[in-house]
């Protein structure tokens, strides 16, 4: 026999109690009481029933998502595991997930493995991929028997049957449908992976309508995983709107039916072709502005241009050679105009000078006979020098004989 | 022009909308960008005119998700059979 300590002996029940897998797993229904909520956001609470009790702890990180569910007298069941708190010498249930008492196992399973899906991530909203907006290859998971394929073809070839649909028909419910939806998925992203001709723009996971039993197998952990997974979005569309399977939280975008996926999935040919036809428009538009604008500019360089072109300026010398021309014109005349009367009045003078006019006021002209020069003096005869006399009418010859110089 | 897919063509179509309406371009550019834009308009509008839905079936034997090399093959040898989807509408399901 050996003695031990307190603490050994504590420690060898707390790894008992930890090392125990039933006890790490187990479902405990009781009713509330006692239950705080620390300052530092774990709860603490009493489970009792039939006279026993359980005191539980419920750490912050899940406190926050269960404590609504908690209150003295609510009759609950609760999720975790037992250990030993040495402090106190207690055993106490560490508990992470809380749900009321009668929603069954099946319910109480499936929130037990959202909660661990939700803690590792996969349903994080970073992680969700955008959908391309013109997909080329849509693959669609789903049974190649039923509405739900019709459906979806139905609204692709209305809305874009530019499209390649690839189904990868599975089983969509029942015991086998898990198993049969991965393989499908997977085939799809083999497909993509080693395929360059045949590469897929997203996914779509459907079924119609069903009771919980029938959409179960889109609760299985490892369609959940394999829609992580996928290389390529993933737009689940099960069951009817008010319906939520845990794949409508892995996927990348959650439709309420296969119709409104692939309204999701595809654009829409009437939008399409009217956005074609605006920018129709507005490029005739747009071309049409341009030209205005170039026939503008020609015009004002061609303003510009003949402010300072050769032939202005060659028409503008014209022009004032015209008016030169016509002031040295006017000048001309003038000049003109004075040298005849200057001329006239010279003329006049002229006239009265003529020895014809002198000869018709009675003068003679005489001269030395024979054309010889002009008598004009006296002193120029002498004593029987024969001279020429001319009148106005006829001319007669004289002998002088006298002369008289004086 | 032929071998350019209908998102390309759409997206470039906005951009020669975008860039003329822009403007500050010579001439030369302006018919060019002009021309294009209704060249890619009316592929558009043919393509859709001309496309008809297609719809095949995977076949995958049972290969599904096999381990190394073999899933290479598995994915290479897999056939997509077209099928025929009858696509009028005869009541909800």
């Amino acid at each position: 026999m050996e003695t031990c300590t307190v603490g050994e002996l504590t420690l060898y029940l707390k790894h008992l109690l930890e090392g125990n897998e039933l006890l790490q797993d187990v479902w405990v229904e009781g009713e509330v009481s006692n239950y705080i909520r620390a300052s530092s956001g774990h709860c603490y609470f009493d489970l009792i029933e039939g006279g026993t009790v359980l005191r539980c702890v419920m750490w912050r990180s899940h406190a926050m998502r269960w404590s609504r569910l908690l209150g003295n007298g609510a009759s609950v069941v609760v999720h975790g595991g037992i250990t030993i708190y040495p402090q106190k010498g207690q055993y106490q249930a560490v508990v992470d997930l809380v749900q009321p008492q009668g929603v069954g196992i099946l319910r109480l399973r499936l929130e037990q493995l959202r909660q661990k899906l939700e803690e590792e991530g996969l349903f994080d909203e970073s992680r969700k991929r955008e959908l391309p907006a013109f997909p080329k290859r849509i693959g669609i998971v789903t049974s190649e028997k039923g509405a739900v394929l019709r459906d979806i073809a139905t609204i692709v070839e209305r809305r874009y049957p530019l499209v390649e649909l690839i189904l990868a028909h599975t089983q969509v419910e029942g015991e086998s449908a898990p198993a049969s939806i991965v393989q499908a998925i997977g085939a799809l992203n083999l497909l993509h992976q080693y395929r360059e001709d045949k590469q897929l723009d997203l996914i779509i996971v459907a079924r119609g309508g069903g009771s919980m039993e029938d959409l179960a197998a889109f609760n299985d952990e490892q369609v959940v995983r394999a829609v992580y997974a996928s290389r390529m979005p993933v737009i689940s569309a099960v069951g009817h709107e008010t319906d939520t399977t845990l794949i409508d939280l892995v996927a990348d975008l959650r439709a309420p039916t296969p119709s409104a996926a692939a309204e999701l999935a595809v654009p829409d040919m009437r939008d399409l072709r009217a956005q074609l036809n605006d920018w129709s428009q507005r490029l005739a538009a747009a071309a049409e502005a341009e030209m205005e604008g170039k026939r503008e500019d020609v015009a004002a360089q061609m303003s510009a241009l003949q402010r300072v072109s050769p032939q202005v300026k060659v028409e503008q010398y014209r022009q004032r050679i015209d008016d030169l021309l016509a002031g040295v014109a006017v000048q001309l005349r003038h000049r003109l105009r004075l040298d005849r009367e200057r001329l006239a009045s010279r003329t006049l003078q002229l006239q009265s000078l003529d020895p014809k006019a002198v000869l018709s006021r009675g003068y003679s002209i005489v001269r030395f006979s024979g054309d010889g020069p002009v008598v004009s003096s006296a002193e120029q005869v002498s004593t029987g020098d024969a001279l020429d006399v001319q009148t106005a009418h006829g001319r007669y010859e004289v002998v002088v004989m006298y002369s008289d110089e004086a | 022009m032929d071998e350019i897919d209908f998102e390309a063509a759409f997206a470039r179509l906005e951009e020669t909308v975008r860039l003329l309406e822009a403007g500050g371009l010579s001439l030369e550019q302006s018919v060019a960008l002009f021309e294009e834009g209704m060249r890619l308009a009316a592929l558009c509008n043919q393509r859709l005119d001309s496309a008809e839905l297609r719809i095949g079936k995977l076949i995958s034997g049972d290969a599904g998700v096999t381990r190394g090399g073999q899933m290479r093959l598995d994915a290479l040898m897999m056939e997509i059979d077209p099928i025929h989807v009858s696509t009028d509408r005869n009541g909800d399901d």
